[in-house]
């Protein structure tokens, strides 16, 4: 080891360490020889094409009046302030945090539940191949199979002799999008929660076995606290896809009755195509990043203790 | 050896060039320039198929022009349309519905009518003489038209006489008001008659209809949903709060309408009324007769004129229609004006193949039009009926009006509280 050497002290001490009286020079403060950067170059080209400028874009947007005829003109923060007196946008925020909550947290439980299930069973290819079905089938005809099974003369109703709405009413749009949504998802996480159960060591639970711990106990002192770097990638996948849902409510429900299944994609949607108002739907656009980045933040928050056995 | 390959490549390139322009040259299609225009319109089986026959005919008659056609299903007609003139493509010419044409007159997306391909001299005032004056208004701002009409038609009163027959219903119980709609629905859908799920199909999933049949109801109870110019809303009026009551009843006091049933995303209530599901059905104009001879052969029904409230006023169907424009993008206005005068000249056949009534006068007096079945019925609700004031802001106005409808029907809320909402909605938007 040279002392001294930036490249050595960045990679030891983790801290910048730039001379006095020298210029700054990112290479040596980052470690990284220009070989590295080659090698990255192409990564942040591409994140700053397809994730920065169009990002930079779209808060722009979010500060003019366009209807997509002609140049934005600047507006300040006039969009904002009409979306938020705008009582469609808290309905679809409400709406949008319900699937979050009901889509990311049962998904993740059943699917942790499942995959405990599935690797103490027999047959699990099996069991696998048949959760992971419903991912096959394209959004639009899973739509079309579940719009089938909510008539009120469809497979539900007339299976169980029941007479529920399920699409038609307020009060079950919701949850019957949330079904349909966690029907097409288990398989996938509960795939991902298998494979972090069977990545779980095998000798921690012999070494609680001779220990007289029960299977319960198990669970609850190896297998959870192991387990939470899977349990939270599944809670912000699940949220992630609640925060973006677009395709299900807008082809099921179209966002009814009433607002009670719109969520903040589908009125997004509405604003920039349907009525062409191109700087609210960007305002819109923006106050969900925000809001989904305060939601990772406090799920990574939760979860971002040591895991302790 | 590097020699004769170069040889013998060079040799292929020249030969290979040789056969290219020979081919080139002998092409017919090189020997003058073809224009091809797009042209868009919605999907409805019997016109399309009719209008695949005129290209035919046109492009036969104009063999340098070649028509590019795309019927779009219409739930995804207004966006898609919207968003391709706004990035610069879209088509050259497309047929759209005439309540959107404010709106695409206000954001400057479409052209004005270029008049000499249809022959018409003196513009608009030539035009006012083959249409109905509310029509030609409708597609205009000002003195500058910008659509030609392409269709108009209403909506009347479907009812399905076997079944009505089946329930012991004679020609006397056909129904002329809400209290004989309430009264004949509960018979059709009574258990010993073999029970209908569904006496009334009322629209659904489309906000369109929607607005057209509220407007329809809240000129029956005397009012309407805009003022006369379309700048003001009046939806929370008495009349329109009566309207919607009573279409909230309907379906949740006398259940005669099931909106769980449907229409959903993906068929219409004439779908429903032909394939037996419900008895009465009140959308659609002329065109529905072809729809039902084509598709529910087996069908017998009867036009009606709408139902009205007790001591109320027949007022008719609203009207509505659909027009051909012209793109702002387009880069083909002169021939997309051309072909669209072509379109224009075959209102009677268009009437006479398709059920579809062009809008213009001389299709509506003529012998073979009076001939049409059902005709005296559309010809009375056409007389009796009213267009929608033109509407700037007209998608989030019917957004307003469908979220409306549906707090009411299927939410069961009071049709005083739902209005006073969509008014205090509605007024934000027209201010």
């Amino acid at each position: 080891m040279i002392e001294g050497d930036p490249k050595i002290m960045w990679a030891t001490s983790g801290k910048a360490n730039v001379s006095k009286g020298q210029g700054a020079n990112i290479q040596k403060i980052s470690g990284l020889g220009s070989s590295g950067w080659i090698f990255i170059f192409p990564v942040i080209t591409m994140l700053a094409i397809f994730f920065l400028v169009p990002l930079a874009g779209v808060i722009y947007l979010s500060l003019t009046e366009w209807s997509l005829i002609g140049s934005p003109v600047f507006s300040g923060f006039s969009n904002y302030q009409e979306i938020f007196a705008n009582p469609q946008f808290w309905s679809a925020v409400r709406v949008t945090g319900k699937l979050s909550l009901e889509m990311a947290i049962p998904g993740a439980l059943i699917a942790f539940i499942l995959a405990i299930m599935i690797n103490e069973g027999k047959k699990t290819n099996y069991v696998s191949t048949v959760l992971l079905f419903p991912l096959v089938f394209p959004s639009i005809v899973a739509v079309f199979i579940w719009e089938a099974m909510f008539k009120g003369d469809g497979i539900l109703n007339s299976f169980f002799g029941i007479n529920i709405n399920w699409v038609t009413s307020s009060s079950w749009a919701l949850p019957s999008l949330v079904l349909m949504m966690l029907w097409t998802n288990l398989g996938y996480y509960t795939i991902i929660a298998l494979a972090g159960v069977r990545d779980l060591p095998a000798e921690l639970f012999d070494a609680a076995s001779l220990d007289g711990a029960g299977y319960f106990a198990k669970i609850r002192w190896i297998t959870i606290p192991l387990m939470k770097p899977i349990l939270l990638f599944l809670l912000m996948v699940g949220t992630s896809d609640a925060l973006t849902l677009f395709i299900q409510p807008y082809l099921l429900t179209g966002g009814g009755p009433g607002d009670s299944t719109r969520t903040l994609s589908q009125l997004i949607y509405q604003t920039a195509f349907m009525y062409t108002d191109i700087g609210k739907a960007s305002a819109i656009a923006v106050t969900l990043l925000l809001a989904a980045l305060v939601v990772a933040g406090l799920q990574f928050r939760v979860f971002s203790k040591d895991r302790e056995i | 050896m590097k020699k004769s390959i170069y040889q013998t490549w060079g040799a292929t390139a020249a030969a290979f060039a040789m056969v290219s322009a020979s081919i080139i040259a002998g092409s017919p299609a090189s020997a003058a320039a073809k224009t091809t225009i797009t042209y868009w319109t919605h999907v409805n089986g019997p016109t399309n198929v009719f209008e695949k026959d005129l290209i035919a005919q046109y492009q036969r008659a104009n063999p340098t022009v070649k028509v590019n056609y795309l019927p779009v299903e219409w739930g995804v007609l207004p966006t898609k349309l919207k968003t391709s003139i706004a990035g610069g493509g879209g088509p050259d010419l497309f047929n759209f519905f005439g309540g959107y044409a404010s709106e695409l007159i206000s954001k400057k997306m479409v052209s004005p009518v270029d008049f000499s391909a249809f022959g018409l001299k003196n513009g608009k005032k030539d035009l006012l003489k083959n249409y109905l004056p509310a029509v030609v208004n409708g597609f205009s701002a000002g003195t500058t038209v910008y659509g030609i009409p392409h269709e108009v038609s209403n909506h009347v009163y479907w009812i399905n006489t076997d079944q009505f027959a089946a329930a012991g219903l004679s020609a006397a119980d056909y129904p002329k008001t809400y209290d004989d709609v309430i009264r004949v629905g509960k018979i059709l859908q009574a258990k010993p008659s073999g029970g209908l799920k569904e006496a009334l199909v009322m629209p659904q999933y489309n906000a369109i209809r929607e607005t057209l049949t509220l407007q329809m109801m809240a000129r029956q109870a005397g009012g309407s949903l805009f003022s006369a110019d379309g700048k003001k809303p009046q939806l929370d009026s008495a009349s329109v709060v009566r309207a919607l009551q009573m279409w909230g009843d309907l379906a949740n006091t006398h259940g005669l309408n099931q909106p769980a049933l449907g229409p959903t995303a993906s068929n219409y209530p004439e779908d429903l009324f032909g394939a037996g599901t419900a008895a009465m059905n009140n959308t659609g104009g002329p065109w529905v007769v072809k729809v039902m001879s084509d598709t529910y052969p087996t069908i017998k029904y009867k036009v009606l004129q709408q139902p009205t409230f007790k001591g109320g006023i027949q007022a008719g169907g609203t009207l509505y229609g659909f027009g051909l424009f012209v793109p702002s993008t387009s880069k083909q206005k002169a021939a997309a004006w051309k072909f669209a005068a072509f379109l224009q000249s075959k209102g009677q056949d268009y009437f006479d193949k398709t059920g579809v009534w062009l809008g213009d006068n001389q299709t509506f007096k003529s012998a073979a039009t009076k001939a049409y079945p059902s005709w005296s019925a559309f010809a009375t609700n056409f007389a009796a009926g009213e267009f929608l004031p033109p509407i700037v802001k007209y998608s989030e106005l019917i957004d307003v009006i469908d979220r409306a409808i549906q707090r009411v029907v299927l939410e069961k809320k009071s049709a005083s509280e739902s209005l006073a909402v969509a008014q205090s909605e509605a007024l934000l938007l027209m201010r």
